[in-house]
């Protein structure tokens, strides 16, 4: 509560002071005055307001923050206990460090559930120490000396972040501080509202101080803001509303237009750069990667530069070509059938999982009625007890509360492995469906391959002819005078060329070979990798289920005990 | 020959009445109404209703040519209805009875409208004997006057709306069975009835999904099933037997089935977009198929155009024959068909209805005729003889606590109640037994409700509210209440303020953004035994949620310190063995909020509470309260509006004469001290003129007396204060001083204020005086006596 008013007296304290500095009179009366403000609602808050000209900045350490820590605790039957109890440093949610005269942000690395910081009113003069305070989402450092806005990085829960009164001339350093809906940087030296701009990138802004910089004097600043933050809701504590937003937005179409268009081609672009990622992805999960168009016959005839010479004979470019198409048709045949499959595959695993928590879910809710029921018969039972005094019927009520104990656990126990029976049925069945779906698309994709094999078969007989031909022609001094040299020369000597086709060969076939192995295994470990996860996981969960069970019958075990 | 064959329609037309005359005893009722009719008619009628034009002479002779020859062809059949009389006692060709109008109202636009609208504006008059022909064929335009119509009647009118409306319609005269003939209902179930919101169709089923676990086989008793199966044939059986019974009770068969003459309507498919041929009957305004059970057979069917007789058997269907089409049927004699506004929102004849059904009975009133706004009472009966009352609902227009629907069971003696949105509370529905507040009783909440209150169901022990879209996620709370203990009256109405709180038990829904162990699913205050506990929700593939039960510690008393927070007051059960159990200061801080909470709890009960009798009461405002909303859109709210704002209007005028005159008769008081203020003598007149000028210079005296009284009375105050004020002058401070000085000032303004009205007064008087004595002499009831 007290916090609360000393926000409110905070905030009062920015209004009067904008107040002020709209009147024009800011510059030569408010210092004086200023301070004398600053001094009454210190006291009015309830701390001794230092003179920054009497007294000097102190250091942080473990000391401050200890009775920091002891003056925010509660004050009633709580204090007590936390006393009792020790406070761990990293339990503590808010810090307030306020009007210390703080010279240097520093001990701080133990609170990591920090939340709240409060260290306004003192002399900092760098934004330093608070690298670990990742759960921090309000962090009030206004009042101080601080020039430059930096080691903020990794607050990344920051929601509020107040830098008001401090000497910040740039916007910088805050790329990680997206979920940032308050931020107040008034009474700072920003020059230019362009640097205002910076933050158009935190899509959730809410309110935006900015008074009493350079930049806010100028004339249509609030239209400004108003024109290039559709979203703000509030600036300097003030409603934008619609009139204003709507006569910004006018005043400044055509920069806003301009932008606007910017925007849109980087989304786009962003857009088309992740559907390329999730196409790639997609065709990754169905083994089907590079498979579409001649990527796959591209990488055949890489490296092989006696085939590149041989190729510039006229026909044999001819019969590469063809087969080139015919290679091509083929894989998109490939490619084809694996995308399909693949979706096969997903909506059955997909259907596998709806079906599995269907019957966890159902399966939960027996177990919550059984365990309903107990507890509504126990709860009766030990009221009953405790009204006994009696210590044989105790007794005997004692044992059948124990028989009573031992009976829900039978019957929880029988649930559970009506469940795991069952769900050992289904993946089984999945196991047999998913078998068989890989089992016909690795069959298909081998046929094809099968083809391509062929295809290369002939298509290496063909060139052989060809070849042979040529030899014949070269052998005779007869080759076409349209050759290039090098192919000439090539053709001179047979045995080269044969080799050239016989290792080119090999090596085709070898890709081919490597391609339909790759694609078979890979799937059928996809398969087995899938079962086994699953097997896995529903093996790890009735254990931990079983270990419940026996922790729960523990529980009320002990509590029995208590009335021995 | 002209001339000849008017004298012989005439004639013919005396024929009739002769005739009539000599069936006298047999019909008196007809006759009467007919002959006064006749009487009436016979001025009022248009021309075309007491002669016929040559055309129609020639008609008729054609008609009566056919009809011979048709009797002579056919000695076995019935003769045909061709030309009945009119109510002018004239002959006329039934096609030319046919009058096509189109309506100008959309409610009876289509073909159900205006069956409906027939069938209830007007009320049967049987054929008597019921196998003849009727010897009359009314107009239509004064069936609609009179509101009264045989079945012939009610199908010429039909049907001629309906050839209006540019339906293909004909009328049918036939045979039906007797309930159709005599519109008698009583042996169908009650169509209201069977109205009960069927349940949706059933959303198309999610895929069967071929992973779901089939449900484990359950072991049982084979002997135990077939024992259970026998029991379920053994009652099936004494349900058919019920059922044969009831069936029996039917009455027996129609003695002159097949031989009842009925009128109907048929039309045909191809105009406005009707795609079957069907029958509509006239009486209850139902449609039928063409082939339905209860048309026995047809004679004739004409439209305004044509006539057609069934030449097949006449047991067979319904294959029409096409027969004359000697020349253009003549315009309809019939003047044109006026139905107002009124007749349409008056709908039966004595502005309501009541019909019997088969162990139901259907009251319908027209709107505005009861003063609650009933339109509609449904009366279910246990037994065929309609003694045992079931259940009664009712249903209600335009009400101003928008109650559309009121259902009393008479069995379980609930009472259920419906109401349109935008009431008090926002209740949509209330189920009760009676109005006190410890019964049970079920009230539904229209969601323009802010709290998402959905429901609230009430018995003397317990209360469950039910919510939705609440932003804690809470779902349902139920209240149990400690018994309460039979005391002596007194002690009872204290009580049922305040009934103690034993349990509260509230359930919530998972909030997606906690994790299961810190969602609370289950909320439990055990009030008595100063315990709340808490039941988490269930983690992802578990079976047992973390549960945790706080104690209260006790509060201080005057005697003792309030009871510290120990860790033996919780008890916890956290399922997950990785989590660290909470710590002794969250513990407490949670057992704070807990305590906060139920306290919170506990008085929103208690609204709860307190808004149940709030709504009765309400309820039984409204109740005593009640008028209806009148929609300027009907003749009757128009006619009430109209009346309600001239009796506004003579109220005000009459305040206003009043309030004149009252101003005027300076004389009144005077005259009333008179005996009889009619006549005056001069004597009294005189003396009536002295008294009034010599009080109202009384009255100006002493006007001026109390001025001058005012005027001394300041003044001396005024020195009183001064002599005072010179005494202490001394010794006076400054505030004092300037009190003295302020009050100075408003005495000397009030002194000179007392001085201007006087001598204001003085001069006024006389002038006054005069004008009041002018008045005297010129006023009527003086001025005679005054002169002399």
């Amino acid at each position: 509560m007290f916090g609360v008013e000393r926000l409110f007296l905070q905030q009062f304290w920015n209004i009067l002071e904008r107040s002020l500095g709209s009147a024009g009179c800011y510059v030569t009366v408010c210092k004086q005055q200023r301070q004398e403000v600053r001094i009454y609602l210190a006291k009015l808050v309830g701390v001794k307001y230092p003179t920054r000209m009497m007294s000097r900045g102190i250091l942080m350490n473990e000391d401050l923050l200890q009775r920091a820590i002891l003056e925010q605790e509660p004050k009633d039957k709580g204090q007590g206990i936390a006393n009792e109890e020790g406070t761990q440093l990293d339990e503590i949610l808010k810090l307030c460090l306020e009007f210390r005269n703080i010279l240097r942000i520093d001990h701080l690395w133990e609170f990591t559930s920090l939340a709240r910081l409060n260290l306004n009113n003192n002399l900092i003069e760098n934004i330093e120490g608070l690298g670990h305070l990742i759960n921090l989402t309000w962090l009030d450092l206004s009042f101080n000396g601080i020039e430059l806005i930096e080691g903020l990085e990794s607050l990344q829960k920051l929601e509020l972040l107040n830098l008001s009164d401090n000497k910040i001339s740039v916007l910088e350093n805050m790329e990680t501080l997206e979920r940032l809906t308050h931020f107040s940087i008034a009474n700072n030296l920003l020059g230019e509202l362009d640097i205002v701009l910076y933050l158009r990138k935190f899509k959730n802004l809410f309110n935006i101080n900015l008074f009493g910089n350079p930049c806010s004097k100028e004339g249509d600043y609030t239209l400004f803001i108003a024109a290039f933050f559709p979203d703000l809701k509030f600036l300097d504590y003030t409603l934008l509303d619609e009139n204003t937003k709507k006569e910004a937005s006018i005043k400044h179409r055509y920069v806003l237009e301009e932008m606007k268009c910017e925007e849109l081609h980087k989304q786009k672009a962003e857009k088309a750069e992740q559907r390329k990622e999730a196409e790639a992805k997609l065709h990754n999960d169905a083994f089907v990667e590079f498979l579409n168009g001649s990527n796959l016959f591209k990488s055949m005839f890489n490296d092989d530069q006696e085939a590149d010479k041989l190729h510039r004979v006229p026909e044999i470019t001819d019969l590469l070509l063809t087969f080139e198409k015919q290679m091509g048709d083929l894989c998109e045949q490939v490619f084809e059938t694996g995308l399909a499959e693949h979706k096969r595959r997903d909506k059955e695993v997909n259907c596998f999982f709806t079906g599995q928590n269907e019957t966890v879910i159902e399966y939960q809710q027996k177990a919550l009625h059984i365990l309903a029921n107990f507890e509504q018969q126990h709860k009766e039972r030990t009221v009953d007890m405790r009204k006994i005094s009696d210590r044989e019927l105790l007794k005997v009520k004692i044992n059948q509360c124990n028989d009573e104990i031992n009976q829900l656990c039978k019957g929880l126990m029988t649930l559970e492995f009506q469940m795991v029976s069952q769900l050992e049925d289904i993946t089984k069945r999945l196991d047999i469906n998913i078998s068989e779906m890989v089992g016909y698309f690795t069959e298909m994709v081998q046929g094809i391959f099968a083809q391509c094999r062929d295809l290369e078969d002939d298509y290496n007989g063909k060139v052989r002819v060809s070849a042979l031909a040529l030899l014949d022609d070269a052998s005779k001094d007869n080759l076409d005078e349209f050759l290039p040299d090098d192919v000439r020369i090539l053709f001179t000597d047979k045995e080269t060329v044969m080799d050239a086709l016989a290792t080119g060969h090999d090596n085709h076939l070898m890709k081919i070979n490597d391609r339909e192995t790759q694609l078979v295994s890979r799937a059928n470990s996809w398969k087995v990798a899938l079962i086994k996860g699953i097997q896995d996981k529903d093996l790890k969960e009735n254990r931990m289920r079983i270990k419940d069970l026996h922790r729960y019958m523990d529980h009320l075990l002990v509590q029995l005990e208590e009335f021995q | 020959m002209e001339t000849v064959v008017e004298s012989d329609s005439e004639e013919q037309g005396r024929g009739g009445e002769t005739e009539e005359e000599e069936e006298d005893d047999r019909e008196p009722m007809k006759k009467s109404v007919s002959q006064e009719l006749h009487l009436k008619v016979d001025e009022l009628c248009p021309e075309s209703y007491r002669v016929n034009s040559p055309d129609q002479i020639r008609l008729l002779a054609i008609a009566d040519n056919f009809q011979r020859q048709y009797s002579l062809l056919y000695p076995d059949r019935k003769p045909l209805l061709l030309c009945p009389v009119n109510e002018c006692g004239v002959r006329k060709f039934v096609s030319m009875t046919l009058r096509p109008t189109p309506t100008v109202f959309p409610e009876i636009f289509a073909w159900e409208g205006c069956a409906s609208f027939v069938a209830d504006f007007l009320s049967l008059d049987p054929l008597e004997p019921p196998v003849d022909l009727p010897r009359y064929l009314f107009s239509s335009s004064s069936v609609l006057q009179n509101q009264s119509a045989t079945c012939f009647e009610s199908a010429t009118l039909l049907c001629s709306l309906l050839l209006g409306n540019h339906y293909d319609a004909y009328c049918v005269s036939g045979y039906a069975v007797r309930e159709m003939c005599l519109m008698d209902r009583s042996l169908q179930e009650c169509p209201l009835l069977d109205t009960q919101v069927k349940g949706k169709i059933s959303e198309e089923e999610p895929q069967e999904n071929k992973y779901t676990v089939k449900p484990l086989r359950e072991m049982k008793s084979r002997f135990l099933t077939q024992l259970e199966q026998k029991k379920q044939e053994a009652e099936a059986e004494m349900l058919h037997k019920q059922k044969l019974q009831e069936e029996t009770e039917q009455p027996p068969a129609d003695p002159l089935r097949g031989l009842r003459v009925h009128c109907w309507v048929l039309v045909l498919s191809g105009s406005r977009s009707v795609r079957e041929n069907f029958f509509i009957d006239p009486l209850s305004g139902n449609s039928y198929p063409s082939e339905d059970v209860n048309f026995l057979g047809i004679e004739s069917v004409w439209n305004n155009l044509n006539y057609y007789v069934n030449m097949q058997d006449c047991r067979d269907g319904c294959a029409d024959e096409q027969q004359l089409r000697v020349f253009e049927m003549p315009r309809s004699w019939v003047s044109y068909i006026n139905i107002s506004k009124k007749d349409l929102e008056s709908r039966w004849p004595g502005r309501q209805e009541v019909t019997h059904y088969r162990k139901a009975k259907l009251e319908k009133f027209a709107v505005y005729l009861s003063q609650d706004g009933l339109v509609t009472r449904l009366t279910r009966y246990k037994d065929l003889d309609c003694t045992e009352v079931v259940m009664v609902r009712e249903l209600y227009h335009q009400r101003n606590d928008h109650l559309v629907e009121r259902e009393i069971n008479e069995v379980d003696k609930f009472t259920t109640e419906r109401f349109r949105r935008g009431r008090p509370f926002h209740l949509l529905f209330h189920r009760y037994t009676s109005n006190s507040t410890d019964t049970e009783r079920e009230m539904e909440f229209s969601s323009d409700r802010g709290e998402d209150l959905l429901r609230r169901v009430e018995s003397s022990d317990e209360m469950t509210e039910s919510f939705e879209g609440r932003r804690d996620f809470l779902y349902c709370r139920h209240v149990v209440f400690q018994p309460q203990i039979k005391l002596s009256r007194e002690d009872l109405e204290s009580h049922l303020k305040v009934r103690e709180i034993e349990k509260i038990v509230e359930r919530f829904r998972r909030d997606g953004a906690k994790p299961a162990s810190e969602d609370v699913a289950e909320r439990v205050f055990l009030l008595n035994e100063r315990r709340i506990e808490l039941t988490y929700h269930l983690e992802d593939h578990r079976f047992i949620p973390s549960k945790r039960s706080f104690i209260k510690p006790l509060e201080a008393t005057d005697k003792e310190k309030a009871e510290a927070f120990r860790l033996n007051m919780v008890s916890s059960f956290q399922v997950d063995p990785s989590e660290k159990p909470l710590k002794t200061l969250t513990l407490y801080q949670m057992l704070m909020s807990l305590m906060k909470s139920e306290e919170e709890v506990v008085l929103q009960v208690r609204n709860s509470k307190k808004e149940v009798q709030e709504i009765v009461d309400c309820r039984e405002q409204e109740e005593e309260d009640l008028h209806l909303h009148l929609s300027p859109w009907t003749t009757s709210g128009v006619t009430q509006a109209r009346s309600q704002r001239e009796e506004m209007e003579r109220l005000d005028a009459e305040e206003r004469r009043w309030i004149q005159e009252k101003e005027k008769d300076v004389l009144a008081p005077l005259l009333l001290r008179l005996n009889d203020t009619e006549t005056l003598s001069a004597g009294d007149a005189k003396q009536i003129h002295q008294d009034c000028l010599s009080g109202f210079k009384q009255r100006l005296v002493e006007q001026a007396n109390l001025i001058q009284e005012r005027y001394e009375k300041e003044t001396q105050e005024l020195q009183r204060k001064q002599r005072s004020f010179q005494k202490n002058q001394l010794h006076m401070t400054k505030g004092q001083e300037k009190d003295y000085q302020t009050y100075c000032t408003e005495k000397i303004l009030r002194i000179n204020v007392a001085k201007k009205r006087l001598k204001m007064h003085k001069e006024a008087a006389p002038h006054k005086y005069k004008a009041l004595d002018q008045r005297l002499k010129r006023d009527p009831r003086l001025a005679p006596h005054l002169l002399y």
